[in-house]
C-alpha cells in the first residue's frame, strides 16, 4: 500500500501555485520553478572518477523527482586530480566518461527535466589524492582534512580554464542541456573571488575585478563552447568569512554583477565558506534566515534569473519567496535526499507525509569520512541498486507486533505495513515517538525538526491504518492473552541508562534518570549535576541552564564530552556548553551520589563534592532486552531493532527498522 | 561579528584598558607555561621539537613580527618568542592567529578554562587557525588530542 493512496490527503495545493507553475529558462521549458541543486557528492563512484550501478540507481531516484531542472552532482576537470575534491567524486576529463554522462542526462531527460551537468573545481578542497592543492595564493588551510596549498601559475589558470571548457563540451555531447560552475565555499572559484584566498599582486588579483577575472575568463571560455545552452555559476551571496579577510557581503555582490555582466544564464545564490566560524545550513539555522541574500540578488540583477536554497527546506516558504519576487527558482537538494517524493507529496497536498530533512548533516559528515553520503531519514539513500532495501510485496503476509512506537519501531512497523503485512504496534507511553518525543523537546538547534520526525511516524502510521495501542505495557501475562495471535515479535523497546554504571544513590529522590527529566515526569531542583556528557546529557544540561535557569555541571567519565555526537554538531554542542558557562569536568571517576551531591574523583586525581539538588544519571545506556528471552518460546519469529540491540543514536534506529521491516 | 572579547565584565573597558589587557596577556609567559603544565597529558604526545605559534592579527597581516611559541623542549612544554617572517618556514606545525582582545579572553580563563575559552574564540572568529603541515604530520607528532580538545576535528566542518 502506498501512502500516496491515503484518502485523508487534500488535493493540489493553490498555495504552492507559482512553484508549479512551467517557466522559461533561455530557448529551454521547464514544468516547474524548482531546480535539484548539486548539494553532495555521493562518493558512490569509483575511485578512478568512472560511474558505478549505485550511482545509475540513485540518478533515477533523483530524475523521478519531479523538479524541473535537474544538476548533477559535481564532476572533476582535470586528468591529475587537482580538482577532485572527494574521495569518489565523479571526472569529466577525458571523453571515454561521455557514456556514463549519456546514461545519466538520459534518465533526467526521460523523467521529463532539464539536465545539468556541474564542473567541479575543489580547489583549496581538491587534490585529494595528491599530497596538495591548488589555490590562486598560498593561503594555509584551517582544517586538517585538507591538502597544503600550491600556487596556481598563469599558464595552469589557462590550462584550468580550457579544462572546465573541453568539460562542458563533453557534458553537452553526452546530452546535458546546460552546465554550471560553482564558487561555493572555497573551491578553485571561489578561492579566486575571495579575498582571504587570493592574495595574487598579477592581474588575477587585487580588486574584486581583478579577482573576478578568473570567473569572467571561465563563463567567456565556456560559453564559447556552449552556444546557448545556459550556464549556471553558483556564487556566495556570502562567504561568511569577512573577519578573517574574506569578501564583504557587497563585494560578494558585486562578483555577482560581473558574473551577470559575462552574460551568465542563472545565479545560484549560496551562503558560506566550508571553514567559515558560523552555521549557514545546520538545525540551528533558522529555515528561511537567508532568503534575504537571494532577494538583494534579485533586487540587483532583475534581468538575470536567481536560484535559491539554502536553509530554506520547506516548498511553501519558497512559493511564498517566489510570489514575493525573492527568486524565480527554488534549489533544492538535501531535503530531498531525506524524501526523494518532496515535490510529488507537496504538489498533492501531502506535506503531512513528507519526510523533512532534520539538518542533522550526517550526510555531510560521511563525506569528510571519505565515505558515501547517507541520510538519517532515508534509509534507502545510496541503496537504490540494492535488493534488500527494496520495499517488495511480502511473499506470505503476516500478523506482526512492534513493541515501542519510538522511531525504529515505527519505522519498521511502516516499511512492513507497505509490504502488505498486518502490523500492530504496542506503545507502554501514552503516545508515538520514544525517547526522541522526550529529548526533542529539549534540542537548542531547532526543536521543530526533531518533533517532525515524531509527527511523520503518527500521521504515516494514521495514513496506513496502522494500530497503535498505547499505553500498553507488554509482559508475559499479557502476552499470554495474546497467544497465537501474531507471527512475529519486533522488539523495538529502546535502552534504559545503564544504573550499574553509578554508585547507589544513598539519598532518596537526589538520581533521577535522564528520560523521567526529558519527558517532564520529574523536575530538576535549583542545583543540578549531570553525569554524563554524551548528546543526551549535553542536550539535558543545555536545556536546564539555558531554557529553565538551572545552576547546571556536568561530570563525564571520558577525556573529552560529546563523545557519541555526530561529527558536523559536535562543536555545537561543546560551544554552546562554552556559551552558557556549563563546568565540565571530564576523565572523572564518580565515587558516591547522596548526602546532598556527588562525590567524584577529577582527571588530577583530586576528590571534589558538587553539591546538587538534583542529579541526573545520563550516563551510557544498556539495551532493553528481556522481552526477547520471554518472548522466545510464545511466537514464532522474534527480532529486535534499534537500540533495543545496541543503543546508538536516531540514524541507526531509523535504519534497522527499515531495513528489518523490509526483510520479514 | 560575534565578540572576541568573551568576558561580560570587560565590556565596558576602554580602548586603552583593553590594549593593556592584550599586552599583559601576550607577555604572561610564566602564565602560559604554568596551564600548559596543568594540561601536560594534551602536550605529553608532541614529538621533541613539536610546537605552535601564536600571532596578533596585525603581525600575521604584516608577515612580520614576533610569535608566541609553546615548543616541546626536554619533556616539558615551553613558552617561549621567536620571530615570525610569514607562513612559509615559520616553523610551527599550527599558528593561531588572534583577533584583538582574543588572547586577552584566553588568559583572563588561566586559572580557570583557558582552552575551553580558546575553543570558543576559534568557533566564535576571535581567533584563526592555519595548518602549517600535512594532516599525516600532525597525527605522527602527536597534535591529534590538543587539536581534538579546542574541538578541531580532523575533518572538515560544513555547517
Amino acid at each position: 500500500m502506498s501512502e500516496n493512496a491515503n484518502p485523508m490527503a487534500a488535493g493540489p495545493n493553490p498555495a504552492l501555485r507559482r512553484l508549479f507553475e512551467p517557466a522559461q529558462w533561455g530557448k529551454l521549458k521547464t514544468r516547474n520553478r524548482i531546480k535539484y541543486g548539486s548539494c553532495c557528492i555521493s562518493n558512490y563512484n569509483n575511485r578512478d572518477g568512472t560511474h558505478t550501478i549505485r550511482e545509475f540507481a540513485r540518478t533515477q531516484v533523483i530524475a523521478g523527482t519531479g523538479c524541473g531542472i535537474i544538476t548533477n552532482q559535481g564532476a572533476y576537470p582535470d586528468p591529475l586530480g587537482e580538482g577532485k575534491g572527494y574521495f569518489r567524486q565523479v571526472a569529466i576529463h577525458d571523453d571515454s566518461a561521455i557514456p556514463g554522462f549519456e546514461k545519466i542526462a538520459g534518465y533526467i531527460h526521460e523523467a521529463g527535466a532539464i539536465a545539468v551537468q556541474q564542473i567541479l573545481h575543489a580547489g583549496r578542497y581538491g587534490g585529494i589524492d595528491l599530497g596538495y592543492c591548488l589555490q590562486p595564493s598560498i593561503v594555509p588551510q584551517t582544517l586538517p582534512h585538507f591538502r597544503p596549498p600550491r600556487e596556481i601559475t598563469k599558464e595552469q589558470i589557462k590550462v584550468t580554464i580550457r579544462q572546465h571548457a573541453d568539460a562542458a563540451r563533453r557534458a553537452l555531447r553526452a546530452g546535458f542541456d546546460a552546465t554550471e560552475i560553482t564558487s561555493f565555499m572555497g573551491y578553485l572559484l571561489a578561492t579566486f573571488n575571495s579575498k582571504f584566498t587570493n592574495r595574487r599582486t598579477d592581474e588575477y588579483g587585487g580588486s574584486v575585478r581583478n579577482r573576478g577575472r578568473f570567473m569572467c575568463e571561465l563563463i567567456d571560455a565556456i560559453k564559447q563552447v556552449q552556444g546557448d545552452a545556459p550556464l549556471v555559476v553558483r556564487l556566495n551571496g556570502n562567504e561568511l568569512m569577512d573577519q578573517w579577510g574574506g569578501n564583504t557581503e557587497d563585494e560578494c555582490f558585486e562578483l555577482m554583477q560581473l558574473a551577470a555582466e559575462h552574460g551568465v544564464d542563472m545565479i545560484s545564490v549560496t551562503v558560506g565558506w566550508q571553514e567559515a566560524p558560523e552555521s549557514s545550513i545546520g538545525r540551528d539555522v533558522s529555515p528561511g534566515y537567508w532568503n534575504r541574500l537571494a532577494a538583494r540578488a534579485k533586487q540587483l540583477l532583475p534581468n538575470t534569473i536567481i536560484a535559491f536554497g539554502n536553509r530554506l527546506p520547506d516548498p511553501r516558504m519558497a512559493a511564498e519567496c517566489i510570489e514575493k519576487g525573492e527568486f524565480d527558482f527554488w534549489e533544492v537538494c538535501r531535503p530531498m535526499l531525506a524524501d526523494p517524493e518532496l515535490v510529488h507529496k507537496a504538489q498533492a497536498g501531502k506535506m503531512h507525509l513528507v519526510r523533512r530533512c532534520i539538518g542533522s548533516l550526517n550526510c555531510l559528515s560521511r563525506l569528510f569520512r571519505d565515505l558515501p553520503y547517507t541520510c538519517t531519514r532515508n534509509p534507502e539513500l545510496g541503496h537504490e541498486y540494492d535488493p534488500a532495501y527494496q520495499i517488495t510485496p511480502a511473499v506470505m503476509p503476516k500478523k506482526i507486533m512492534v513493541i515501542g512506537a519510538g522511531p525504529s519501531g515505527m519505522e519498521c512497523a511502516i516499511t512492513a505495513k507497505r509490504r502488505g503485512h498486518d502490523v500492530v504496534v504496542f506503545e507502554r507511553g501514552p503516545a508515538i515517538g520514544g525517547a526522541l518525543a522526550g529529548y526533542a523537546k529539549n534540542d537548542l538547534a531547532n526543536s521543530d525538526d526533531l518533533l517532525s520526525v515524531v509527527d511523520y511516524y503518527r500521521n504515516m502510521a494514521e495514513a496506513l491504518n496502522i494500530e497503535v495501542r498505547c499505553n500498553t505495557t507488554l509482559d508475559l501475562k499479557a502476552m499470554r492473552s495474546m497467544l497465537h495471535q501474531f507471527d512475529v515479535a519486533v522488539i523495538a523497546t529502546g535502552a534504559r541508562v545503564d544504573g550499574l554504571l553509578l554508585p547507589e544513590c544513598t539519598q532518596p529522590g537526589l538520581l533521577v534518570d535522564a528520560i523521567e527529566l526529558a519527558t517532564g515526569k520529574v523536575e530538576a531542583g535549583a542545583r543540578v549535576v549531570v553525569l554524563g556528557g554524551g548528546k543526551i546529557g549535553l542536550t539535558l544540561a543545555e536545556s536546564l541552564k539555558r531554557n529553565h535557569g538551572r545552576e547546571v555541571t556536568i561530570v563525564e567519565t571520558e577525556k573529552r564530552i560529546a563523545g557519541d555526537v555526530m561529527p558536523s554538531f559536535k562543536w555545537r554542542h561543546t560551544a554552546w556548553i562554552e556559551e552558557l558557562g556549563i563546568p565540565t569536568h571530564t576523565g572523572a571517576k564518580i565515587l558516591a551520589i547522596g548526602e546532598g551531591g556527588v562525590k567524584f574523583r577529577d582527571a588530577q586525581g583530586q576528590e571534589q563534592f558538587l553539591p546538587a539538588d538534583t542529579v541526573v544519571a545520563a550516563v551510557a545506556r544498556r539495551p532493553n532486552q528481556e522481552l526477547f528471552h520471554e518472548l522466545e518460546w510464545m511466537i514464532d519469529e522474534v527480532h529486535g531493532c534499534g537500540d533495543a540491540l545496541v543503543p546508538r543514536g536516531l540514524t541507526q534506529a531509523i535504519h534497522d527498522g527499515f531495513r528489518l521491516g523490509a526483510r520479514i | 561579528m560575534a565578540s572576541a572579547l568573551a568576558p561580560a565584565s570587560e565590556a565596558l573597558a576602554t580602548p586603552a584598558v583593553l590594549v593593556a589587557q592584550d599586552a599583559a596577556a601576550w607577555d604572561d609567559l610564566p602564565g602560559w607555561r604554568a596551564l600548559l603544565q596543568r594540561h601536560e597529558s594534551l602536550f605529553a604526545p608532541w614529538v621533541e621539537g613539536g610546537a605552535i605559534g601564536l600571532v596578533e592579527r596585525a603581525v600575521a597581516d604584516a608577515g612580520a613580527g614576533r610569535m608566541l611559541v609553546w615548543v616541546r623542549m626536554g619533556g616539558a612544554t615551553q613558552v617561549q618568542w621567536r620571530d615570525y617572517r610569514g607562513f612559509a618556514d615559520c616553523g610551527v606545525a599550527v599558528l593561531f592567529v588572534a583577533q584583538p582582545g582574543a588572547l586577552a579572553a584566553v588568559h583572563a580563563r588561566l586559572h580557570d578554562n583557558a582552552l575551553g575559552q580558546m575553543k570558543l574564540q576559534l568557533r566564535q572568529g576571535g581567533m584563526l587557525l592555519y595548518v602549517l603541515v600535512a594532516k599525516a604530520q600532525l597525527l605522527d607528532e602527536g597534535f591529534e588530542d590538543f587539536l581534538e580538545s579546542l574541538g578541531l576535528a580532523f575533518m572538515g566542518a560544513c555547517r
